[in-house]
């Protein structure tokens, strides 16, 4: 069967969101098939959010072709972009930039009342349904605030899923704790299980290494493909190993 | 020598003023970009997610509009008592009570009451929408918008600009009516003998309709002036905290000076009414 790349980057230039005109990354190529789940890992400050929003389309590149779905990024319209917008889903880090002025059940249900004509019940269904999902159900009615950074990033990415995604960009899952880890774990894998392509930017490979089927790193202003689990454990000498854990 | 010295000359001509007219074009150029884009998406998108967007301009006109209505109505009986009521008083004196409607609807009605009512819209709602689309800006909140697919000038401007507008005209008209009501109370006072039936008889002889579709106009583009300065510095860039208060100095001289220069738009097309 013939694989279909969702989203392509050719020769891109990633640039930093707000500030300076030199490129946080250069040339990179990478290829996102459908149903692929890829880990991206590299130190802090490399440039792993950037690319991660430049690779779901919320950032320009510098320079180079971005492609999604086959179609040029530059050649696109407006209302093309929307579109592949509300097929590509995209999980913030430190708290997921959930709305502070919305409830949790207002900050979910937002994007629905925006792109659909679902009634309000049947938006509240789907909010109840994805509260129960991430095990948030008594939190409809509280303001992110209330809740810590781990619970928001939970909310976020039910925000992002509420409407069927083909993509899930997460960046920087909460792992610190090992129940949050295993938590993430389980229900990315699930995602990729029903077809969803997933990309998740990390500092922690080991605990990807059983979920995920590639790898690439993100270091020194280059962007490189690991390849799958094995070549990562192999890797046992790389330079990158210094602050990616993988064991 | 003579050359050295044009050289200069020049030089500290293109560093003072010659770099204060570039950076002026610049912004009016960004900032007419901004007002393009934020027409045509008004047009295109008003009725677009009415059940999220209208709400939201709904908002704007009770914090920009129905909050504001206090002071105005207390700025516009200070207007009334204090100016209004003293010409009323002093035309009267001098035999030229025949010309107090003409004079109160050419201050009030034309260029007080829209340029007061814009200048408080402006201290009390375009200074907030700064501060906030600054923050919302910063904490990333725009991206989050981008990322579930909302167009950002739709939900975070076009209710800004519509509210705004009908804000302005709304006081605007309140404004006019209170001065006036309380510049008849004021000359009352003095023992003007002028009736109300007679005050406001001359008030309506002296108005047109096409002061009150003059009135109109000016007064919803001077909301959306207000707003579409304040919007286009809140988002322009992310604000850090000591950034705030002069990019909400600098919005506000920059929607004085566009106010001001609109009202000399409209004093010329007075003149063709």
């Amino acid at each position: 069967m013939e694989t279909e790349w969702i989203i392509e980057l050719e020769e891109v230039n990633v640039m930093h969101p707000e500030e300076g005109e030199t490129p946080l990354l250069q040339g990179v190529q990478w290829r996102i098939a459908r149903g692929d789940f890829w880990v991206v890992g590299g130190p802090p400050g490399s440039g792993k959010s950037s690319l991660l929003a430049t690779a779901a389309g919320l950032n320009r590149p510098g320079d180079g072709v971005l492609r999604f779905f086959g179609r040029a990024l530059s050649e696109a319209t407006e209302a093309e972009q929307i579109q592949w917008r509300q097929r590509i889903g995209f999980v913030f880090e430190e708290g997921g930039r959930l709305f502070p002025q919305l409830t949790v059940g207002q900050n979910m249900a937002l994007a629905m009342q925006y792109h659909t004509t679902l009634t309000d019940e049947e938006i509240a269904a789907k909010v109840t349904e994805w509260l129960d999902r991430i095990g948030l159900c008594a939190h409809v009615n509280l303001l992110p605030g209330r809740l810590n950074q781990v619970w928001q990033q939970r909310v976020s990415l039910a925000r992002a899923l509420i409407m069927p995604k083909e993509a899930l960009f997460v960046d920087n899952p909460p792992v610190g704790r090992t129940r949050d880890a295993a938590w993430w774990r389980k229900q990315l894998a699930g995602l990729t299980a029903e077809g969803v392509t997933v990309v998740v930017g990390t500092n922690d490979f080991s605990l990807w290494l059983d979920t995920a089927k590639q790898f690439a790193l993100v270091q020194d202003g280059r962007f490189t493909v690991l390849g799958g689990p094995d070549q990562v454990r192999a890797g046992a000498e790389a330079s990158w190993r210094e602050y990616i854990m993988v064991d | 020598m003579v050359i050295a010295a044009t050289k200069s000359v020049w030089r500290l001509y293109r560093a003072t003023t010659g770099n204060w007219i570039v950076r002026g074009m610049d912004l009016l150029r960004e900032l007419g970009a901004f007002a393009i884009i934020t027409t045509g998406v008004t047009i295109t998108k008003f009725n677009t997610a009415r059940r999220v967007v209208h709400p939201l301009i709904y908002e704007q006109i009770w914090r920009a509009g129905v909050r504001l209505f206090a002071m105005v109505a207390f700025i516009a009986a200070a207007l009334g008592l204090v100016i209004v009521g003293q010409t009323v008083s002093l035309l009267t004196r001098v035999g030229a009570q025949e010309y107090i409607g003409t004079v109160m609807v050419t201050v009030v009605m034309r260029e007080l009451g829209p340029l007061l009512t814009a200048l408080l819209v402006l201290a009390r709602a375009g200074t907030a929408n700064v501060v906030e689309l600054g923050t919302a800006r910063a904490m990333g909140e725009v991206e989050a918008l981008e990322a579930l697919g909302i167009d950002t000038v739709h939900y975070l401007v076009m209710p800004r600009v519509i509210g705004l507008a009908v804000s302005v005209f709304c006081l605007a008209t309140y404004l006019m009516v209170i001065t006036f009501g309380c510049g008849w109370l004021f000359a009352f006072v003095q023992d003007v003998p002028m009736t109300l039936v007679e005050y406001f008889g001359q008030l309506g002889q002296a108005m047109r309709w096409q002061d009150f579709l003059l009135f109109a106009w000016k007064t919803a583009l001077f909301g959306g002036i207000i707003a579409v300065v304040s919007c286009y510095h809140g988002l322009a860039r992310p604000l850090k905290v000591e950034e705030v208060s002069g990019v909400t100095t600098r919005a506000v001289v920059e929607a004085v000076v566009g106010c001001v220069l609109l009202d000399a738009v409209f004093i010329v097309a007075y003149l063709f009414v």
